[in-house]
């Protein structure tokens, strides 16, 4: 038997798209908006005459932004610092996770409360900088791979899934056959794993690429390593110290052609991982539970 | 024959050091790959989590920089003390009050959302509206702070579509009045989504038979909503709602030196903006650690204070 929605029920259905669809908007929009100025005639988007469809499609800002050496330098040091920090990463948050889920290891629950408590108390952001200093890593290179090498947020999530993901009679099974703890990790429990190996992997990717905190508080003095968020970073500064002072004239001068780069380069930054992400989505839900699970 | 010799002087030595009993020796030949997989990752958090640590010692000392925090000279809660008696204090506890109890009154928004799009039959609606919803979370925050520097400038869209419709020119990126709602709006913006999955999450496992049983009893969805999702949830929100107020003092730090200028920095300087100002600006080691451990021990007490309650109240607990 089938029972028929009320009319109130009804209602509410459609209230419930119209939030949805509402919010979905708010979301997109100003992506879109964004996309289209950067390829629009910059006078035209400043008369207020683009909302929806590009108007007089030109190329300059991504010319512009692809002539300009900081902008470029910066590209890659975004990359070659996501590709390197993510690789520190992993190697650091799953083989350990995988050992701090087994039972026989001793000092397990020594090593996790070690791991736990530093997400509740650090030394804070000064004790920090003075370590990074003695140990000689401000201003280097090292110091994007080294300072955010391990997330105990990911590595917590890494350990449950081990713990509950994967049944423990193949681990065994490959055990008896004679399979080293080392084969068994890389050849059964990796190749069982790859969804959330995804997932982790996205998070570090994601933080990597989209990080300007490391260079701003570690690196300010080394621009040839600034990441891409860093040179973007500046470039708003340079505006904003300059608010408020007397030369309007030079205010305007330069709003009118950072403002035509700033569209491009925000498509340029933000777009590899807007692409990136939809793949993994299906696997978000399980990697939020995992994560909630008390320590 | 060589072999029992090795075995033997093994044993021997053993027996001389004595420092591993033969169990433990047994047990480390077969399980050591175990510790080459974890002893990294705790050296690791030895040298970057723990050694910063005793350097909130530099609160209590007049450390300059230079040599061993150790050796500096020792001046008591001399920091501390300077820190309240300024006029700073007042403010920068103010603004980073105002900010994160602002953002604090709009945590029931993402459980509402999550609720709302759980509602959702049509799935493939579904996907592709989660798809674009997550994408905020996605944006850096330089990004951000980007597309709100050319969204809501004063030539910018938001205000051109407002004098179009005749209403005055706002100043949102350089004004104390406007500030907190750009700051928390621009944060519900991009984390909406992202927030909603957890409960999203939680909400996919309620028992559908309970659904069904209700609907036969007549139930309305509202009420389904108020007498089976929310109960349902309620442990997932009590945790995340200890998180938050956990860290009422953190404001992001990073987004509040993005956003603040010489126009708004009398609303913009929040505590974290202020150690980032003192500290590594401007090189004043004691005092802005004085100023951070503050915070960090604020913080800390309000969580386990916070918990403790949960704990009593409700059952549902971080620790």
């Amino acid at each position: 038997m089938k029972i028929k929605d009320t009319f109130g029920d009804r209602a509410f259905t459609f209230f419930c798209y119209a939030v949805v669809i509402l919010v979905a908007f708010i979301c997109l929009y100003p992506l879109w908006l964004v996309l289209v100025y950067s390829v629009s005639d910059p006078d035209a988007v400043n008369a207020g005459k683009v909302w929806l469809w590009p108007v007089g499609v030109t190329w300059d800002a991504y010319k512009e932004v692809f002539s300009r050496d900081d902008l470029m330098k910066g590209y890659l040091n975004t990359i070659t610092q996501t590709l390197f920090g993510t690789a520190v990463n992993m190697a650091m948050t799953i083989p350990a996770a995988y050992a701090l889920s087994k039972t026989k290891l001793k000092g397990r629950g020594f090593f996790m409360g070690l791991i736990v408590f530093t997400m509740y108390f650090s030394g804070g952001l000064i004790p920090n900088f003075i370590n990074l200093k003695n140990l000689r890593l401000l201003n280097t290179w090292w110091v994007f791979g080294l300072c955010g090498a391990v997330s105990s947020y990911n590595l917590i999530v890494a350990r449950t899934f081990f713990v509950s993901g994967i049944p423990h009679e193949l681990e065994e099974a490959a055990e008896i056959d004679g399979c080293s703890t080392a084969g068994t990790f890389f050849k059964i429990v990796l190749p069982l794993s790859k969804a959330m190996l995804g997932v982790i992997m996205l998070y570090y990717v994601v933080g990597h690429w989209n990080n300007f905190s490391t260079a701003l508080y570690y690196t300010p003095q080394s621009t040839e390593y600034w990441p891409l968020q860093m040179v973007i970073r500046n470039m708003l500064r340079t505006l904003n110290q300059m608010i408020g002072t007397a030369d309007e004239e030079a205010l305007m001068y330069y709003t009118r052609i950072y403002d035509m780069i700033k569209y491009a380069v925000v498509v340029v930054a933000a777009l590899p991982v807007l692409i990136l992400y939809p793949f993994l989505q299906k696997y978000f839900n399980k990697g939020v539970m995992l994560g909630s699970v008390k320590g | 024959m060589k072999q029992k010799t090795a075995q033997m002087t093994g044993e021997r030595l053993n027996a001389q050091k004595g420092l591993f009993s033969q169990a433990t020796i047994r047990y480390l030949r077969k399980n050591w790959i175990l510790y080459l997989f974890v002893l990294p990752t705790v050296l690791w958090y030895i040298i970057f989590r723990y050694l910063p640590m005793p350097g909130v010692y530099m609160a209590f000392t007049r450390y300059k920089g230079i040599g061993n925090i150790f050796d500096a000279k020792f001046v008591g809660l001399k920091w501390f003390q300077s820190f309240f008696e300024s006029a700073y204090a007042k403010q920068t506890l103010v603004n980073t009050l105002r900010l994160s109890l602002y953002s604090l009154a709009l945590f029931p928004l993402p459980i509402i959302f999550a609720v709302i799009i759980n509602e959702i039959r049509n799935e493939k609606f579904k996907k592709v509206t989660q798809t674009i919803v997550y994408a905020p979370h996605f944006v850096s925050l330089v990004i951000l702070v980007t597309m709100l520097g050319l969204f809501f400038d004063t030539k910018g869209i938001v205000n051109n579509l407002l004098t179009s419709v005749g209403m005055e020119k706002i100043h949102f990126l350089d004004s104390d009045a406007a500030y907190p709602h750009v700051f928390v709006w621009s944060g519900i913006w991009s984390s909406l989504g992202w927030s909603a999955i957890i409960y999203t999450a939680a909400l996919s496992s309620v028992d559908p038979s309970l659904h069904e049983a209700a609907t036969l009893d007549g139930a309305s969805r509202l009420q389904r909503i108020w007498h089976i999702n929310l109960p349902a949830i309620a442990p997932t929100i009590i945790i995340q709602l200890i998180l938050r107020v956990g860290s009422i003092m953190s404001v992001s730090t990073e987004k509040g030196i993005l956003l603040k200028n010489s126009l708004n920095s009398g609303v913009a300087e929040t505590v974290g903006t202020f150690v980032y100002q003192r500290g590594i600006l401007g090189g004043d080691f004691g005092y802005s650690t004085a100023v951070g451990l503050f915070l960090n021990l604020v913080e800390l007490i309000l969580l386990v204070v916070v918990n403790q309650i949960s704990k009593k109240v409700s059952d549902s607990s971080l620790f």
